[in-house]
Order: C-alpha cells, then structure tokens, then sequence
C-alpha cells in the first residue's frame, strides 16, 4: 500500500501530464478501486484549476491583454486575447477569449446567414421569374388578341420634306419577354402619327377646287403578306415616287420601291415582316417630298 | 535570438516544432484537468491555440513576456477549454444565472484555503507566492527583490512552491472529509 506522498506524487504527476506507463497503469487502478483516491484526484483538480486561473491572471497582466480589450470598443486586432482576471472575490474569474475563434465562429454563422440570404433571394427570384414567365405567356395569349384600330390614314399632297432625324423615337428595349415585345411592336408612334394628322388636316381643308395631284386609291388596314398600293397621280413633274416602309420606332425595315410611273399599282411583300404596327411613307423622290404617310398592322386583331 | 524572435520573423518551422514538443504533455494534461472532454476536443483546442500564440507574437503582443512561450499557450489552451467545459455545463442546467453566481462562489473557497495553506509554508515559499498572487508582480521583479537571479529561476522556483502549496492544498482537504 503506498502512503499518501507517494499517492499525492502521483496526482501531482498525472496533472502535470508527467506519469510513465508504470504509474500510469497504477493512477488507473488507484482511480477505479480507491474511491477516496478518486476524491483526491477530484479535489487536486479544483485546485489546479484554481492555481492555473491566479497564473493565468499573472500571466495576461504581463502581456498586457487586459487593458486593451477593456479600453477599447474594439479589439485591438482579430486574434486579441481578452482577460477578465479578479482582483477581489467578488469580480469574474479570469477568462482568455481567444477572439479570433470566435470570430472565425461568428464568420462562419455570418457566411451561413449570408448564404441562406443569398439562396432565399435566388429561390424568389426564380420563383418570380416563374410567376413571370406564367404572367407573361397570359399576356402573350392576349396580344394575339390584341386589336389593333390604327386606321390607314390617307393624305394627299405633301407640302414639306421630311424630316427623319426629328422623327427618331427612342427605340424601345429589345429586352424582355416575347408578349413584352410583341406589345412594343403595336405601340403608336406619336411623332409618326403626327404627320398623319396633318396629312389629314391638310386633306380636310383642302377646298373643293383643289385640284388632288396625288392619290393613295387602295391601302391596306391590315396586311398578312403583301401590302397593296394603288395610287393616282395627276402631278407631271414627280417622276419617280418611292415608298417607304418603317416599323412603329421610326426604322426602315423594307427596301425602298420605286414606282416607275405616276399612277398605278404594286404590291410590297411584308412575309418577313415580324407583327407589329409600321408607317409607310410614299415618297417623290426627285422633290423628296413626303406625299403621304400611312400605317398598317401586321399581325393582332 | 530569442524563441519569440524567431516566430516573429514567421519561422514556421519552429512553430511547428513548438506544436509538437508539447502536444503530448498538453493532452496529457488537459485530459487530466478535462476529464469530460475528449481528445480531439483536446486536441483542436490545442491547434487554435497555437494560432492565437502565432497571431499575438506577430503582433508584438508577446514581446515583452517573462514567462515561456510554453505557458502562455498552455494558459491559452486551458482557458478555452475551461470556457468550453462551462459552456457544456451551463447548457445541461439550462441555468446561466446560476451558474455565474457559482463561478464567483468557487474560487472563494479555494482562497481561503490558500490563504490558511500559504502560512504552512516555508518563510520563502510565503514571500514568492504572496508577491506573485496577491502582490501581482512580475517574475523580474520577484526575482530581483529575493534575490533569484533572473526570472527563470523565479520561475523554477515559483513552480516548485505551487506544488507544495497545492499539496498543502489537498492535504487540508483531505483532512476536513474525515
């Protein structure tokens, strides 16, 4: 039976991390048989504990972590210690917060957070561009629906040039949905649909006396493939007239035709024209003249 | 050149040599102060501690330490594992108030058994550890005020009186459950 230094040598041993692979095996069996052994090595355990906190607190104070946490609102550096050592009994035991862990911890939640932040936005996201995409098909069922009453203007005489940059219209985005396009396609020109006012103005107050030296016979409200033209024409001097078709954003989508003759009659082919609204303009081309200025739908109801 | 120089200069090699040279004795030692906690606990502990001893010598932060780099990342270690094991065990009461008002309750008595196993000892043991734990100075100082040297031997020799005292410790304990 060993005596009580030789019990406490071995505690003392087996604390400090120090017992060989003899004592060792004895600490075991002393641990499991003896339970005042046990309580022992449970007592001398407080105590290290204990010991270890009163260094630790020597320890940091001479570092110098203690103030600089406590001063400060923030760390002096991401791997800053912080010590909560007691002075009297009735402070906090001493605590080394290696700050960086925690940090490292926190950045980890925050990653977590951002990354659930991030998926739920995406997962919205998708689900509006769903929800959209459904809204949209609806739409577009509706602009096949859509009805188009933009009436073809006729006009007669022009009296000025035209002035195409002054016509520009800020084309609309080519982005978006294909409903979202086709809507774009049929909207109205207003600077376009100026001109054919004042064609119509010009027309309706025109006196009866007039004599009409050019005449637009057979347009076409709305064209599938071809768009008719018949025209009449009692002005000697236009030689060559030109007709020109541009798409409800002011841009010449048709190649221009010339009309041999003053009157008579053609057919522009718009197969490859995409639905929409579109302008055609009719054009002395000696003069450079705008005579007329019509519009047409292509597509819609 | 001092150990702690060297690591400033970012000699990772000799850091990991420091990681190696301790860990057994760290594990050894925790698991003994740490019984309810595992060894890879144990031993994560130990790699993060070594981080924060790397990151506060770069800093300057250890510049001016009298003590081994050895204790401070064992002081490093043991407290986070100390955090920890509080953590566990406020966590199965489910009591946080309680258990401050415990921690402050805990160290009260293992003072006054200090306090009455301090006066057990020897006149030098006294006068060390009085001016180390109440006194608060630093081992140079201790170690010019008695006479050891340099703080190495104060050191030494703060260790040696430690033990007696925690043996002093124990026995009183042990005295007072009979």
């Amino acid at each position: 039976m060993k005596d009580n230094d030789t019990k406490f040598e071995l505690i003392e041993k087996y604390f400090e991390g120090k017992l060989t692979t003899t004592e060792k095996t004895t600490f075991d069996l002393l641990l499991a048989n003896n339970q005042e052994f046990a309580q022992d090595v449970s007592d001398y355990r407080k105590i290290t504990a204990f010991t270890e906190f009163l260094d630790d607190k020597v320890l940091l104070k001479d570092i110098d972590i203690t103030s600089r946490q406590t001063n400060t609102s923030q760390p002096a550096s991401k791997y800053q210690l912080k010590a909560q050592a007691p002075v009297t009994s009735k402070e906090k035991r001493a605590v080394i917060k290696p700050v960086f862990l925690q940090q490292r911890i926190n950045n980890r939640y925050a990653a977590a957070v951002i990354l659930f932040l991030v998926g739920t936005v995406v997962v919205s996201l998708m689900l509006s561009h769903f929800d959209s995409e459904n809204y949209n098909a609806s739409i577009s069922k509706d602009t096949r629906s859509l009805h188009v009453s933009h009436s073809v203007s006729l006009g007669k005489e022009v009296i000025e040039k035209p002035r195409e940059k002054q016509l520009a219209v800020k084309p609309k985005a080519s982005k978006g949905t294909h409903s979202d396009y086709l809507a774009a396609n049929f909207e109205v020109n207003e600077t376009l649909e100026r001109h054919i006012d004042k064609y119509a103005r010009a027309i309706q107050n025109r006196s009866d006396n007039q004599v009409t030296s050019f005449k637009i016979i057979k347009p076409q409200k709305k064209v599938v493939n071809t768009l008719d033209i018949e025209w009449k024409s009692t002005d000697a001097s236009i030689k060559n007239i030109i007709v020109k078709i541009f798409n409800n954003r002011n841009k010449q989508v048709l190649d221009t035709y010339n009309f041999p003759s003053n009157s008579g009659k053609t057919k522009l082919n718009t197969a490859k024209l995409v639905q929409g609204l579109y302008y055609w303009r009719v054009i002395d081309e000696e003069s450079e003249k705008v005579l007329f200025t019509g519009k047409f739908t292509k597509g819609g109801k | 050149m001092r150990l702690i120089d060297k690591l400033k200069q970012g000699n990772k090699d000799l850091l990991q040599a420091i990681y190696q040279q301790h860990k057994g004795r760290f594990i050894n030692t925790m698991k003994a102060r740490f019984p309810e906690c595992d060894i890879l606990q144990i031993e994560d502990t130990y790699s993060e501690a070594i981080e924060v001893l790397y990151h506060n010598i770069e800093q300057g932060k250890l510049d001016n330490i009298e003590q081994s780099v050895e204790s401070y990342l064992f002081a490093i270690a043991r407290n986070k594992l100390y955090r920890d094991s509080k953590k566990a065990q406020k966590n199965l009461r489910l009591s946080v108030d309680v258990e401050e008002e415990k921690e402050e309750d805990v160290w009260e008595n293992e003072r006054k058994l200090m306090d009455v196993c301090l006066n057990q000892l020897g006149d030098r043991c006294q006068k060390l550890l009085k001016l180390f734990y109440y006194k608060h100075k630093s081992l140079q100082d201790i170690a010019q005020e008695m006479g050891f040297g340099d703080s190495q031997n104060a050191s030494a020799a703060k260790y040696k009186c430690t033990q007696k005292l925690k043996t002093r410790m124990l026995k009183n304990m042990k005295d007072k459950r009979r």
